[in-house]
């Protein structure tokens, strides 16, 4: 449920906005002084960042054989025909004269193309505004090689699975189904950043080959059942088939085979990542839960609670807002529920959400403050609260530390109230030890270190290796990612991976300790335990290489500064060079951090020839990586996402 | 520096490549010199043809945008009047140029490319791709997915994105919003 957490802070326009003002120099906005002490959001932004900076790194495709072959036969062509007084050949590559940018803007013919042409994408907009709240089949159907039936099944009645084996898959008597269960005892939490062991799939049945071909199980949905992912894996656990980069999800209804609204809003938690990804590759599976939500249950606000968050994929929102205006929807709503009585947790949590999405944080803290008091004990009460205030933060309003400081004792209620790992207990944490008296602070810094946290090992790795000093929150990252490090890469009982291969997975998770192991040997640095920030980085190197990292340079840069402080000058010097082989030969990042740390002892000749070694057995890796993986593309046609 | 390729560069002769100088081989390759025109392919060709292919997205498409640009880059290069050292990024955005036209052309190959999209083994050293940024990026529509590459890859601000798309500089901003966020929701729900 990340996406709801995000509408109680600046929109994520806002903060993609940020970005660009922040290249381009801008500084001292709101959301600027908002960064300044929201973690959260400051991740966000990195995550932004992120994205260019992850483009940028990726290398470019290279041209095929046998296209100069073309482009000279081509061009001797077009030679010949320019040659020919009656035809030239037109100039249509030269750059316009203005340096900055390119122009295409259409003229003549084709601008009277476009003028038609955009009539005609209004006249679909039009045909598309009236016909959707009518759209037809909104339940995944199972058009791909993964079929199930019934299609809406019903808690505690039986689901078959029929799989038309994909032709990677090997030609065993039987395969795994392996599946992601929602249930109204266990709805699946998010499995957002990196928490491999979380996003494991249970072996649900063994799929057997019938006669045409096809593999089939039949298996006894619990009688709390609200949805299912599932995928399938061969017996070697070598080769997976998946809806495309997703699981296929199922969809349950209610016992009387009628739409059930806990069922789309567990199917939307078992992979909100899904519906995105999805709706590119499986026009029919690509359930849209705000769309559904509306039509099946017009009179509740979830459907437009979460039409705002799915509104970047659907792209007509913003139109369908315009004649429908969510501001009214929310007026009408309001009059409706707020007056009455006994009104169940979901109402009050999706009216929260959809204050927020109409941009309204007073509402939003109306009904959050509402739904703690009337149901504390619902794992969303302190996320809704604690969003809504900070929501209150951002606006700055007159008497803000009195105001905050007089819901603090609603924060505790719903913290005391809730189930662990509850959401929202970092905001909570924050706002209880910046508004909170010194009893209140001392309440909060002894709560639970695991209660709530974020469990995204990226994220606490990267908040940790960058924090100046460490905090009381930073303990607590260290003991989540310390506990983590300390896991090894194996499978639970019964649990399989999703969508991924056994070895995939294994390196996914090896990356991950990696990650932590990075982190933890950065912190002991930081604080100068020397030994300890060795002992991690040592650990960090072998997980990387085993997670098939050929140049793990950070992990190297980190034990490098550890030797060099337990005196180990000639390990230090040989560390540094194996760090150097991860970046191109001409950057001087590594040589610069070198020859810094290591001042006189520092030289260079030697640097380079070592750094040139490790960088050729790097490359050999990497190529034998490259080779395994055509390799494997070249089996499954490159093709696992129909 | 000159670097042959089996079957790329079979018919280049690069004898003269690492002596002949780039501004000598910009203006045999006006002239008219075949070999000097695939001197350039052989020193840019990789560059010109992964531009293409990541506004693409299709290997087919990028072919056709490198083919096209080469066989009319002797015509095109009466045109270039900067210094040699500013060729590379000249041809880039002429290669930028290139792909967008064909975008807008509706002359794509039909064929659909699923290369980069979803193997899902593809493993790059960064901590948030396992589903890689470039196999994201093939999900996005079209239009987001130009926009974040001219903005992320090409530095464009949004004044010359939306020049260069026939766009309004707020619809420019609002499409970076929603590729940023959708490869965001991506790569988040992949780990």
């Amino acid at each position: 449920m990340t996406s709801e957490l995000w509408m109680t802070h600046p929109g994520f326009d806002a903060l993609s906005a940020h970005v660009d003002d922040d290249r381009e120099g801008v500084a001292g906005s709101r959301v600027g002084r908002h960064l300044a002490h929201c973690e959260r959001c400051s991740g966000l932004v990195e995550e932004i960042r992120g994205l260019g900076s992850a483009l940028r790194a990726t290398e470019g495709a290279t041209a095929p054989p046998g296209l100069w072959s073309r482009i000279d036969a081509s061009a001797n062509r077009a030679a010949t025909i320019a040659a020919m007084p009656t035809l030239r050949v037109r100039d249509q590559l030269a750059p316009e004269p203005r340096a900055s940018a390119t122009r295409l803007a259409p003229h003549g013919k084709q601008a009277r193309r476009i003028v038609v042409g955009a009539g005609l994408v209004a006249a679909a907009a039009i045909a598309a505004l009236v016909a959707w709240p009518h759209r037809a089949s909104l339940e995944a159907a199972g058009t791909s090689r993964l079929t199930f039936s019934p299609a809406r099944p019903v808690p505690g009645g039986r689901l078959t699975v029929r799989y038309q084996p994909a032709e990677w898959m090997s030609p065993t008597a039987t395969l795994i189904l392996v599946g992601r269960q929602a249930t109204r005892a266990r709805a699946y939490p998010s499995v957002f950043g990196g928490e491999v062991f979380a996003g494991l799939g249970d072996s649900l049945a063994m799929l057997t080959r019938a006669a045409d071909g096809a593999y089939v199980a039949t298996i006894t949905l619990p009688a709390t059942f609200l949805a299912l992912g599932v995928t399938v894996l061969d017996l070697e656990q070598d080769e997976y088939d998946a809806d495309g980069v997703r699981p296929w999800i199922i969809i349950g209804g209610t016992a009387s085979r009628e739409p059930s609204f806990s069922s789309f809003v567990a199917a939307r938690d078992i992979d909100p990542g899904w519906f995105v990804a999805a709706s590119r590759f499986r026009p029919r599976q690509s359930v849209d839960v705000a769309d559904s939500l509306k039509r099946y249950f017009p009179s509740h606000p979830a459907g437009w609670a979460y039409a705002s968050a799915s509104r970047s994929s659907t792209g007509g929102f913003d139109m369908f807002r315009f004649f429908q205006s969510g501001e009214r929807k929310y007026a009408s709503m309001y009059e409706r529920l707020w007056g009455a009585t006994n009104l169940d947790a979901d109402r009050l949590h999706h009216m929260a959400l959809f204050a927020n999405a109409i941009d309204e944080p007073g509402e939003a803290l109306r009904w959050s403050a509402r739904l703690v008091k009337e149901h504390p004990e619902d794992p969303r009460a302190l996320a809704d609260l604690a969003g809504a205030l900070h929501d209150m933060e951002l606006r700055e309003p007159p008497a803000l530390r009195d105001s905050i400081r007089s819901w603090l004792p609603s924060l505790d209620r719903a913290y005391r109230a809730a189930p662990v790992a509850n959401r929202g207990f970092e905001d909570a944490l924050r706002l209880a030890t910046t508004y909170g008296d010194s009893s209140t602070r001392a309440l909060w810094g002894d709560r639970p270190a695991d209660n709530g946290m974020d469990r995204n090992i990226y994220m606490m790795a990267r908040r940790v290796k960058t924090a100046p000093s460490r905090t009381a929150a930073d303990d607590v990252r260290m003991k989540a990612l310390r506990a983590r490090a300390a896991r090894r890469c194996e499978l639970p009982a019964g649990r399989r991976p999703m969508a991924e291969t056994m070895d995939g997975w294994r390196a996914r998770c090896e990356r991950y300790r990696g990650m932590a192991f990075g982190a933890l040997s950065s912190a002991a640095l930081r604080d100068g335990d020397a030994r300890m920030g060795h002992a991690d980085a040592d650990s960090a190197v072998a997980a990387m290489r085993r997670a098939g990292f050929c140049a793990p340079s950070l992990a190297f840069i980190n034990r490098a500064r550890a030797r060099l402080i337990l005196g180990d000058t000639a390990g230090a010097a040989t560390d540094f060079t194996l760090a150097a082989a991860g970046y191109p030969s001409g950057m001087t990042t590594v040589p610069d951090t070198a020859r810094v740390a290591l001042g006189p002892r520092f030289d260079r000749e030697r640097f380079v020839a070592g750094a040139e070694v490790a960088r050729r057995a790097a490359d050999a890796c990497i190529v034998a990586q490259r080779v395994r993986e055509k390799a494997r593309e070249n089996r499954t046609g490159g093709l696992t996402t129909r | 520096m000159a670097r042959p390729r089996n079957g790329t560069a079979a018919a280049v002769t690069l004898t003269a490549d690492l002596v002949v100088s780039l501004r000598d081989r910009l203006d045999l390759t006006i002239a008219g010199d075949r070999d000097s025109l695939g001197g350039l392919f052989v020193l840019y060709g990789d560059m010109v043809f992964g531009v293409a292919r990541r506004y693409t997205t299709c290997s087919a498409d990028a072919e056709d945008v490198t083919q096209d640009l080469f066989v009319r880059l002797p015509m095109a290069l009466r045109g270039f009047t900067g210094a040699t050292a500013a060729f590379p990024a000249w041809l880039r955005r002429v290669a930028v140029r290139q792909a967008l036209v064909l975008l807008r052309s509706g002359r794509r190959r039909r064929e659909v490319s699923i290369d980069g999209v979803a193997s899902l083994v593809a493993r790059a050293d960064h901590a948030l791709d396992r589903l890689t940024i470039q196999q994201a990026l093939t999900l996005l529509s079209e239009e987001h997915r130009t926009v974040f590459l001219l903005r992320e890859l090409e530095g464009f601000d949004h004044r010359e994105i939306a020049e260069a798309l026939g766009i309004s500089v707020a619809n420019s901003e609002v499409r970076l919003h929603r590729a940023r966020r959708q490869l965001r929701d991506l790569l988040r729900g992949s780990t």
